[in-house]
């Protein structure tokens, strides 16, 4: 594994409209030692992800203006570069758009997340670029 | 079943004597029944007993030629039921038919004038016939007898041939009554059946307007369903999300991952009070909902001055104002001042200015407050945003409603409903007006007086 591209390549991309739900998701994600990128929205995230090094997980939010979370989808399922990424819905919508979620994702979070959850879900994809910060421990 | 009660109509008929408007009616041409064939055969067949001849006959003029009707079943009788002959044959009823008159011929051997006659030739040397009329005065036929031998017929032969020509000139007068009255009672049942067959139509027609209006109405209601599925969908967007941002933010303090300082302390505040300030708001705007829909606005009236209120509401939305990039021009008189409730009125503001800056694409947005001369204040909120298409316009006021699609354009989607129901329940009066990519303008008035004592905001059906 090239250290040089993993250590430029962002962990996370969060997709998500509410900026404070980026903020708090950047904050949380990046104390426990992931690099993040935001984008507020699909058009940005594509944006963002073409021909950059890709993060080893996207977490996206369904209902977006500009792009929504369906369409970002269909787009990235689209991109042979882009594909692969797995992507984690988190989405606020209740049982009708959980149903209606893009299908072939690798996991589907409800809001409101637990730390636990995200944290776990962030986990199982992502290698954390240094030791998250636990000061005050022994 | 109608050749059935013959012989009863018949009899009616006959002492019916005010009929003559029916009998004028009807066709010479009518059909006669077998049941006067019968009668008619029996009448020959008497004829030539009595009147001892081999032949009486009953001959029925035709377009085109003579036909026996009825023939006597007697003894020598060379004519026989349905037989024709040619009009110019030179036969003695021809005769009759074209003078219309009494024909009798003692001797036809001894006038050169039936030497070529069809029947002198089969041996009928002798004739008495009589030409039978039909009511309407036209030539029916004769009514004849003819005899082998000369013969003179007597008085009492030519009286008995009269009466029974009379018998059936009475018949035909009879069969057309009662023709013309099965023609007519036919032109009733047809007008009945064609009333019945307007009245299906309609009943059909009908049928297909209520069906036509079911499939309407379950459009209508898939509609409904469809929008308000896709509401609670937003709604719990809009509510989980800042739900979501404050849970993550304490749990990471509570679970240590972050250090607790000050500066911690200051964010997390900060971001607390910013998804508390968005909760209460959406909870207000569900309330409002939920009242308006309960029909109790609960109205607590004093004396306010719009303008002031306007002012208030601006100042509110700086911060959003400057976020989004936009500016807001105040128009307004020195004071316009009416009897209205203060949170309402403060909702209308807030709902349609929170509308422009949403959809006003950060262009500037202009209010003006003003007192029309009639004693009604009025509020203009108009931006220069996306504007509305002309199809959507009619329905933005509704529940559920907006002009774009929920996952363009946050929001519950409640507003301009909740500013329609609280400008109503005020006494007054909200309309848009609007072209697409140029923006729209929503005007409120109210009036300056307050709602007219004893108007309730009815209750809408959920």
């Amino acid at each position: 594994m090239n250290e040089g591209i993993s250590s430029s390549a962002p962990s996370v991309l969060v997709i998500d409209d509410d900026p404070d739900i980026l903020e708090v998701t950047r904050f949380v994600l990046e104390n426990a030692g992931y690099r993040v990128a935001t984008a507020a929205n699909g058009a940005d995230a594509l944006a963002s992800l073409r021909g950059k090094a890709k993060p080893g997980l996207i977490l996206l939010d369904l209902m977006m203006p500009v792009m929504n979370g369906w369409e970002f989808r269909a787009e990235q399922t689209r991109d042979p570069e882009l594909a692969s990424v797995p992507v984690v819905i988190i989405t606020g919508a209740g049982n009708a758009a959980a149903r209606a979620a893009p299908a072939g994702v690798a996991g589907l979070l409800e809001k409101p997340v637990e730390l636990d959850t995200l944290l776990s879900a962030v986990g199982r994809y992502c290698k954390r670029g240094r030791p998250p910060r636990r000061e005050g421990q022994p | 079943m109608a050749r059935s009660l013959l012989s009863t109509d018949m009899r009616e008929a006959d002492h019916s004597t005010s009929d003559a408007a029916a009998s004028a009616l009807a066709a010479d041409d009518v059909q006669i029944p077998p049941e006067l064939i019968q009668k008619w055969q029996q009448i020959v067949d008497l004829i030539a007993e009595i009147v001892q001849v081999p032949s009486s006959l009953v001959m029925k003029a035709e377009p085109q030629h003579l036909a026996v009707l009825v023939a006597s079943a007697s003894k020598g009788n060379p004519y026989r039921r349905g037989e024709e002959a040619a009009f110019d044959s030179g036969v003695y009823c021809e005769e009759v038919m074209k003078s219309r008159r009494p024909l009798l011929v003692p001797d036809a051997t001894a006038d050169p004038v039936w030497s070529s006659n069809p029947d002198l030739k089969l041996g009928l040397i002798s004739y008495l016939g009589y030409p039978i009329a039909w009511p309407s005065g036209n030539l029916f036929g004769t009514l004849c007898v003819l005899d082998v031998k000369a013969n003179s017929y007597s008085e009492l032969h030519r009286r008995l041939m009269t009466q029974f020509l009379d018998v059936i000139e009475a018949d035909l007068r009879v069969l057309c009554r009662y023709d013309a009255r099965l023609a007519q009672e036919a032109r009733a049942r047809l007008a009945e059946s064609e009333r019945a067959r307007r009245v299906l139509l309609g009943m059909l027609e009908d049928l297909n307007q209520a069906q036509e209006r079911l499939q309407a109405s379950q459009v209508q209601l898939q509609e409904a369903v469809r929008l308000r599925d896709e509401f609670l969908s937003i709604a719990s967007h809009e509510l989980r999300t800042p739900i979501t941002s404050l849970q993550l933010m304490v749990q990471s303090l509570t679970r240590g991952i972050v250090p607790p300082s000050p500066e911690m302390t200051l964010r997390t505040f900060r971001l607390a009070e910013r998804q508390i300030g968005r909760l209460t708001r959406l909870i207000e705007e569900l309330l409002e909902v939920s009242r308006i829909q309960s029909g109790h606005l609960a109205l607590e009236l004093e004396s306010l001055d719009l303008v002031l209120v306007a002012r208030d509401v601006v100042q509110r939305f700086e911060a959003d104002l400057a976020r989004a990039g936009a500016t807001v021009t105040l128009t307004d008189a020195a004071s316009v001042v009416g009897f209205w409730d203060r949170s309402k009125l403060e909702r209308i503001v807030t709902n349609l200015l929170a509308n422009a800056m949403k959809f006003g694409e950060g262009k500037p947005i202009e209010i003006t407050v003003e007192e029309v001369p009639t004693g009604t204040a009025r509020l203009v909120v108009t931006d220069h945003g996306i504007g509305i298409p002309p199809e959507r316009l009619p329905c933005i006021f509704e529940r559920f409603e907006r002009a774009v699609s929920a996952r363009e354009y946050g929001g519950l989607g409640l507003g301009l409903y909740i500013v329609r129901s609280l400008v109503r329940g005020l006494g007054g009066r909200v309309w848009a007006e609007s072209q697409v990519g140029r923006g729209s303008t929503f005007t409120v008035e109210l009036p300056c007086s307050g709602p007219s004592p004893g108007r309730h905001v009815e209750a809408e059906a959920t």
